[in-house]
């Protein structure tokens, strides 16, 4: 599965027609829709925000209260993510593609393609992106590597995790990895936690924006939860 | 000699007067105002509001005091009103000035109007601390006086430690409500997004290598910018063009 | 700042007029002016009025006519709540306006200039008085005083409604005191200007259709329920009608009756079953309509899954009840007892209720799953994965699982499956313990004793099974084995490690039991044997010689003593009993023979004789053996 989509991509990254045995192949999968119809059926609705550590405590109460895991401690995670890149031809053809693998349960690992981060009008209350999830098994760092694509950074994320519905609330800590191959020598980016609130869900279903918004509402004077415009954080 | 002293004096005293004139002016306006609420909007007035207005009163009350008390104000006390001509024709000008309550400075008006008495009541009240005054001691009074500074002083210690408790407290609340920064959010989503601060200097090789191309970019970029809109005004023509040629239509 | 948009009524105060009104709106008196004072005072201000209105025309018209009434009628009763205010600002209006007249005719130095006069020593004595520190002082007290009283007044008022307030609080319930404790236990909104509820268990997961929205009331003080030795409550819940009354779910297994009447199955309503007490708390209240919708949607589900499982056997919904089959000859009921309380029939006697604690527990605990796992989801690893997906889910991709591994992966039982399941092990349960008390009661020789094991689940249950003959327990090992009890069958695993498949069928186990306690016997002999240096000649587990066994197989056991003079043969059947042989050897009966080496072969051969049990002392099989032995071990051959 991985594979395929990943040939799909590729081919579709270096103007090729995808092959066609293989796209018949697949000619039910979401991912050659999605290469068909330009867009990938999948959708990230995307609101950001940070608290700083002291006041993460505050926030995991507040969310334990309002989301439906509530019983229990929050569920903790520690994730390994690596960004790969690939340029092409022209500078602007940079292909990059995200593996995350967990660090709990080491045999899961992700494989993340994200579109273009729309941050739409005032009417639309979240980012949105596109976005394509697919599980793969743990060699996928050596086809990535061998197809071409170059670690370009990676980082561990720790932290907890709640949802409320489709809704997916992630704080989580971002450590730097000093050494490439010593996933436990690590230094910690900021003084703050990353909050993010998402929900993957088909094309078309803006009214999760609303969801998602008047939750954020609720988190308020903790944590600004925002639309924040990745465009304008590229420049630095 | 004199003179220039004199006008200079002439001068403090009608700019004080000038000033005077502008705090009671304010003060009459607002007294106005609070009275016209009253008549006119007393089912729908707060509690509150009513306070306010009061507060509003008590403060111009104070500043009017502080004006008369402070350093410019040349002592009033030393100066008498001299009233210099009395007509009794209605004079427009004086109409005006008053804003028509007196219409002539005439017989009429003006006993009422430089009577040096104070109101009868405000009259008791002072004639009965002056009585009282007389009573006591002057050196009871003296010593009255210091005992109850002192008091007044400790008071004032209090009133304010208590103040500055609360204030750094409330300052104490405001700060800890800063749970959050957008710097840290934004270096938090470069890092995640872009991989700021997270590449290995080990890897810095093939990004000096790659740094040419990233510079070559930017030109590129330029350069097509620059032609893009060259392009695009053609495109458009051609475009515009193509869709009155009769090719395109099936 | 106090909360805008509070109406405050201020009551004129008419026997005094007010000095001043503080900011905290305390008010402080003048003492009433004398009737010529007022006079002046009041034509005073007419005078200027007039001036002003004459002038100006327009606003303070009205005002003026007040004052004039006033002046009137001085000691008339105004209507109108600012008035003593109103006077008061307009005293200080006037002032105000005559001061800044004065200064403004200054200022034109047309009319009337100011002129410094030096300051002779002429003051009067009143000037005199007011530099001295004296009068300040006074004064100042004086303002001191009155402020200090305002604040008093004010914090004595505060801490009087403070206390009144305790008291009250105290003495009844406040509406507000109820509503906050209401609202730590239920979720509450606002919705216009009622205040609704929500006691459904939607927010634990329930997907219930039916909604469980009650209405808070604030009841007034007049109709607000009194009830003896208690205040009266000022909140009253109101509970949709169709959640009234008090519900159950009542499970019961029974053997199939010989002529099922539909119509019957229409269950008989326990009567007056548990009502709610008009007047109860609405803690109670509420907890006991939750409990009726909990079942209602507890029995919704069971019965959409008795009707749309396809079974061999259609489990029957009618009506309350749902009835199914869990053996042959014993039915499940599920039935959904509600009473509105409404329809009194009277009492119809204490209602005996033969139902299933057990199960009715389970159900309810299953329900309670299912709204766990619709909320609860495992959380994704790396936490970007798929919501809601187990941690196997996860891996199907990467692994490469088939189709039917993954349809595998999809099933997940019904709750009526599930309790099937649960009943029919409780049934198979309660038969296997009937069988072996059952046993146990009537077998004194050997004993069967049970060991329930005291942890099991609700799908499993393990019972060992001791059989022992009184006096030798300790001497002799003791026949056992182990049943596990499981859903439809029964495994039985006996001591040599072999397994058997029971049915749900009790008979089969007590022939197992039966066949168990026949070999028994023979082990006794061979126990006894060997601990009196006896020879264990044959010993066959299923001995295939001899009368059949109508169920299982005789075992058989030949033990000859240290003489080797005799055969002792005891076979033992599980329904032929047990018969005791004993062979003498005659010596003389075989001619000797150069062929035979041993002497003991020349003593093969001979008859067995019948042993008369029952004859022999010995209050059981093992003890008569035993002595049996002993005899035969001491005595010579005749």
């Amino acid at each position: 599965m991985a594979l395929n989509f990943m040939d799909v991509f590729y081919r579709a990254y270096l103007g090729e027609p995808p092959n066609d045995a293989l796209s018949k192949s697949m000619a039910n999968s979401v991912v050659t829709q999605a290469i068909q119809g330009g867009i990938a059926p999948y959708q990230e609705y995307l609101l950001q925000g940070s608290i700083v550590d002291t006041s993460r405590d505050v926030l995991l109460h507040r969310l334990q209260g309002l989301c439906d895991n509530a019983e229990g401690m929050p569920q903790k995670f520690q994730d390994h993510e690596m960004v790969f890149m690939m340029r092409g031809n022209t500078p602007q053809q940079i292909i990059s593609f995200r593996v995350r693998h967990s660090l709990h349960q080491r045999q899961n690992w992700v494989l993340r393609y994200t579109g273009q981060t729309e941050i739409g009008d005032k009417n639309r209350q979240t980012l949105v992106r596109t976005c394509c999830d697919v599980a793969t098994s743990d060699n996928v760092v050596q086809f990535l590597n061998e197809m071409g694509f170059r670690l370009d950074n990676e980082f561990i994320a720790k932290g907890f995790f709640f949802h409320k519905g489709r809704m997916r609330v992630t704080v989580s800590k971002i450590y730097k990895i000093l050494q490439h191959d010593n996933l436990d020598n690590l230094e910690q980016l900021t003084m703050s936690h990353l909050v993010e609130l998402s929900v993957v869900a088909p094309v078309g279903q803006e009214q999760i924006g609303e969801d998602m918004k008047a939750f954020a509402e609720q988190l308020k004077p903790l944590v600004q939860l925002d639309k924040i415009d990745h465009r304008r954080l590229q420049t630095f | 000699m004199n003179n220039p002293m004199q006008s200079k004096e002439e001068k403090v005293l009608e700019s004080s007067i000038e000033k005077l004139i502008q705090r009671v002016q304010d003060m009459k306006n607002s007294l106005g105002s609070f009275i016209m609420k009253l008549e006119t909007e007393y089912t729908s007035m707060t509690w509150p509001t009513v306070l306010d207005n009061f507060a509003l009163l008590s403060g111009q009350l104070n500043t009017l005091g502080r004006l008369l008390k402070g350093d410019g104000m040349p002592t009033l006390r030393n100066h008498i009103l001299l009233p210099l001509a009395l007509n009794p024709d209605r004079d427009p000008e004086i109409e005006k000035l008053t804003e028509g309550r007196v219409v002539a400075f005439n017989h009429d008006v003006v006993p009422d109007y430089l009577r040096t008495k104070p109101e009868p009541e405000v009259e008791e009240r002072s004639q009965q601390l002056i009585t009282k005054a007389v009573t006591v001691m002057a050196d009871n009074a003296q010593k009255q006086l210091t005992v109850l500074n002192k008091i007044t002083s400790n008071i004032l210690d209090i009133i304010n430690s208590h103040k500055d408790d609360w204030e750094s407290e409330c300052n104490k609340n405001s700060q800890q409500q800063q749970t959050s920064s957008m710097n840290e959010t934004t270096s938090l989503l470069q890092a995640t997004l872009f991989g700021k601060g997270l590449k290995q200097p080990r890897r810095q090789e093939p990004v000096t290598t790659q740094q040419p191309p990233t510079s070559m970019q930017n030109q590129t970029q330029k350069i097509q910018g620059g032609a893009g809109k060259v392009q695009s005004t053609v495109k458009t023509n051609i475009k515009s063009g193509s869709t009155m040629h009769p090719y395109q239509r099936p | 700042m106090a909360v805008a948009g509070v109406n405050v009524s201020v009551e004129a105060v008419l026997e005094n007029q007010i000095q001043e009104v503080s900011l905290d709106g305390q008010e402080i008196y003048v003492p009433p002016l004398s009737m010529s004072e007022n006079l002046t005072k009041q034509a005073h201000k007419i005078d200027f009025y007039r001036d002003e209105t004459e002038e100006k025309g327009k606003p303070a018209s009205e005002g003026e006519q007040d004052s004039g009434e006033k002046t009137l009628t001085p000691f008339q009763p105004s209507l109108w709540p600012w008035d003593s205010v109103r006077n008061k600002l307009k005293a200080a209006f006037t002032e105000v306006s005559v001061l800044l007249d004065v200064l403004n005719i200054v200022k034109e130095k047309h009319y009337m200039v100011l002129d410094q006069v030096s300051q002779g020593s002429q003051d009067s004595m009143e000037s005199r008085a007011e530099s001295r520190p004296g009068v300040h002082m006074l004064s100042k007290k004086r303002s001191l005083l009155s402020a200090a009283n305002i604040l008093m007044a004010g914090s004595e008022r505060l801490r009087r409604s403070q206390s009144q307030a305790e008291s009250t609080i105290k003495s009844q319930s406040d509406f507000h005191i109820e509503l906050l404790k209401l609202r730590q236990n239920w979720r509450l909104r606002k919705v216009g200007s009622a205040i609704l509820g929500d006691l459904s268990y939607k927010s634990a997961g329930s997907r219930f259709l039916q909604s469980g929205t009650f209405e808070v009331v604030k009841c007034s003080g007049e109709n607000s329920i009194e009830q003896e030795g208690s205040a009266p409550r000022m909140l009253e819940v109101v509970i949709p009608s169709e959640l009234e009354g008090v519900a159950y779910i009542q499970v019961e297994v029974k053997p199939v009756p010989d002529a099922m009447d539909l119509t019957s199955a229409i269950l008989k309503m326990p009567a007056g079953l548990g009502q709610v007490p008009t007047d109860a708390y609405w803690q109670q209240k509420l907890e006991v309509a939750q409990n009726v919708l909990f079942c209602k949607e507890l029995f919704a589900q069971l019965a959409r899954e008795a009707v749309h499982a396809k079974t061999s056997s259609p489990h029957l919904v009618v009506g309350n009840q749902i009835i199914t089959n869990v053996f042959p000859g014993i039915q499940l009921s599920i039935v959904l007892c509600h009473s509105t309380g409404k329809d009194k029939k009277g009492g119809s006697g204490p209602h005996k209720l033969e139902h299933n604690h057990v199960l009715e527990h389970s159900l309810h605990q299953l329900l309670r799953e299912v709204h766990y796992k619709a909320i609860n989801h495992p959380p994704p690893h790396p936490v970007i994965g798929t919501l809601g997906v187990s941690k196997r889910r996860r891996m199907a991709g990467p692994s490469g699982m088939s189709r039917s591994e993954l349809q595998q992966m999809m099933e997940s039982e019904s709750l009526l499956e599930q309790i099937i399941k649960q009943t029919r092990h409780e049934v198979l349960r309660l038969r296997t313990m009937k069988v072996l008390d059952r046993l146990s009661a009537r077998l004194s020789d050997p004993l069967v004793a049970c060991h329930w094991s005291c942890l099991n689940s609700s799908l499993q249950s393990v019972v060992k099974v001791m059989i022992s003959s009184y006096g030798y327990e300790y001497r002799m090992m003791s026949q056992s084995f182990i049943l596990m009890i499981g859903v439809g069958s029964i495994k039985a695993i006996t001591k040599e490690g072999r397994t058997f498949c029971l049915s749900f069928e009790g008979q089969d186990l007590e022939d197992l039991v039966m066949w168990q306690l026949s070999q028994h016997h023979t082990i006794v002999a061979q126990t006894l044997g060997k601990m009196m240096g006896w020879h264990l000649l044959s010993h066959s587990g299923n001995c295939g010689v001899g009368d059949m066994e109508t169920v299982g197989t005789a075992s058989s056991i030949m033990l000859a003593p240290p003489g080797h003079n005799r055969v002792l043969s005891v076979k033992s059947g599980p329904s032929r009993g047990m018969k005791v042989c004993v062979k003498s050897l005659q010596k003389e009966g075989l001619p000797s023979l150069s062929a035979v080496t041993d002497p003991k072969w020349k003593v093969v051969g001979g008859d067995f004789q019948d042993i008369d049990l029952d004859k022999i002392d010995g209050r059981n099989v093992a003890a008569k053996l035993e002595l049996l032995m002993a005899t035969l071990s001491k005595a010579e051959p005749h």
